[in-house]
């Protein structure tokens, strides 16, 4: 499953697209327990995407992404669109809504995973093509198999910080 | 020095976020007769219609999950009513991480009378760092296969039990033997109920005959492990039997 992983990256790699955008999210969890609540970092998601612009102002987004929750690492593909909602001067906000497919990583076996996110960004744009962002989002990650373990499933609020160029 | 020792434990860290982590080799879940509850940070064990009183922290080894120690979990709060067990999940299974995640609990249950932490392996490693942040609320540790990587708690006034097994291929004999010198005043237990008169600042001493590293969890086979001679039921079985009576001792 690794090696799939590999060569899809590397087909992405050498694809003619317009555009990548690397973000790295701090996954936070708000976890009830007991009597009492906290809020706490699930985990973090490292994700490269490369960006294929339909017009200006969607575009679809495809990558991997490598992330950590309560019960497993996990390596997904993930496939999404993004859609300018507002832009001023360098400024522009956006949502990307992605879905993944992947593994959790457990031995013997690996476990099939699915993860949906929606996240919503402010942009500056240092160029036409290169911009920082920060975005605020929702995400679910499901691991069907793990259900006769334990928890299987959980809602978290991502917080996203990209650069795409 | 400290800075190479954080780069270290950096770059193993990184390492092991790409590994998998080990599951319970069958649905243990079915045999768990006690009540469960669980959270996304909690696995917390007690028996039926209980009230608590003491409870112990688990801290699993690392990259196992954490449901694979509930066989005998289930027995040992089966025993005692008046405890609980409460396994903290670890960030990509790895107490390494954040090695005081037990310490939320103490703000859960404001009200209970004891609390105690054990681990397996690497987190019974970590949990020493719980003994030396929170020194006075617990009151004894109990490593299962492990051993503090440093003398931070030599001085440590509450009890310690060290529970290995001598086919054990990864915590071996000779790693306990060598870290005596960074624990309490070393007691030798030659049997289940060999127990000094006073517990307190003393690191009790006591191999399981026959058993290895994995069979203190229901998780299969640990590479680099030694073949046990014993089976796991019977070596969890002494391990029960003997975090009984040490508790019954404070």
């Amino acid at each position: 499953m690794m090696r799939l992983f590999s060569i899809v990256f590397l087909l992405l790699l050498t694809s003619n697209v317009i555009g990548q955008n690397w973000q790295i999210r701090g996954v936070q969890h708000i976890s009830f327990f007991a009597e009492g609540a906290d809020n706490r970092l699930e985990g973090i998601e490292i994700a490269g995407f490369y960006n294929y612009h339909i017009n200006e102002k969607t575009t679809i987004v495809g990558g991997l992404a490598w992330n950590t929750n309560s019960w497993a690492n996990h390596v997904l593909l993930k496939v999404g669109t993004e859609f300018e909602l507002w832009n001023k001067n360098n400024w522009s906000a956006s949502t990307q809504l992605e879905i993944g497919n992947g593994i959790a990583l457990f031995s013997p076996s690996p476990l099939y995973t699915f993860e949906m996110q929606g996240l919503i960004f402010m942009n500056y744009h240092t160029k036409k093509e290169n911009q920082w962002g920060v975005g605020l989002g929702l995400q679910n990650i499901v691991t069907p198999g793990y259900a006769n373990y334990g928890v299987f499933s959980t809602a978290n609020l991502p917080i996203s910080f990209r650069y795409q160029f | 020095m400290h800075a190479t020792r954080h780069y270290i434990t950096l770059l193993i860290s990184i390492s092991f976020l790409f590994s998998c982590s080990k599951l319970p080799e069958k649905n243990f879940m079915d045999d768990v007769s006690q009540s469960l509850y669980e959270t996304n940070d909690f696995i917390v064990l007690s028996a039926e219609n209980s009230n608590p009183t003491t409870t112990l922290i688990f801290y699993p080894g690392g990259l196992v999950d954490p449901h694979s120690y509930l066989q005998w979990q289930d027995k040992l709060v089966a025993n005692d009513p008046s405890l609980q067990i409460i396994t903290v999940k670890m960030p990509s299974n790895l107490a390494v991480i954040n090695s005081s995640k037990g310490a939320k609990l103490f703000d859960h249950y404001p009200a209970m009378d004891r609390w105690i932490i054990a681990g397996h392996s690497l987190g019974g490693a970590m949990a020493t760092n719980m003994i030396d942040k929170y020194p006075k609320k617990l009151e004894a540790l109990i490593y299962l296969a492990a051993y503090p990587a440093d003398d931070r708690i030599k001085d440590y006034s509450g009890s310690v039990l060290s529970i290995s097994a001598e086919n054990d291929g990864l915590t071996t004999p000779g790693d306990i033997e060598e870290r005596k010198k960074d624990l309490p005043e070393a007691y030798e237990m030659n049997t289940l109920t060999d127990f000094p008169n006073n517990v307190t600042a003393k690191t009790l001493y006591y191999q399981i005959e026959g058993g290895n590293h994995a069979q203190f969890g229901n998780y299969g086979e640990q590479e680099n492990d030694l073949e046990a001679t014993i089976t796991r039921e019977q070596q969890q079985n002494q391990l029960v039997e003997l975090i009984k009576n040490f508790l019954e001792q404070l």
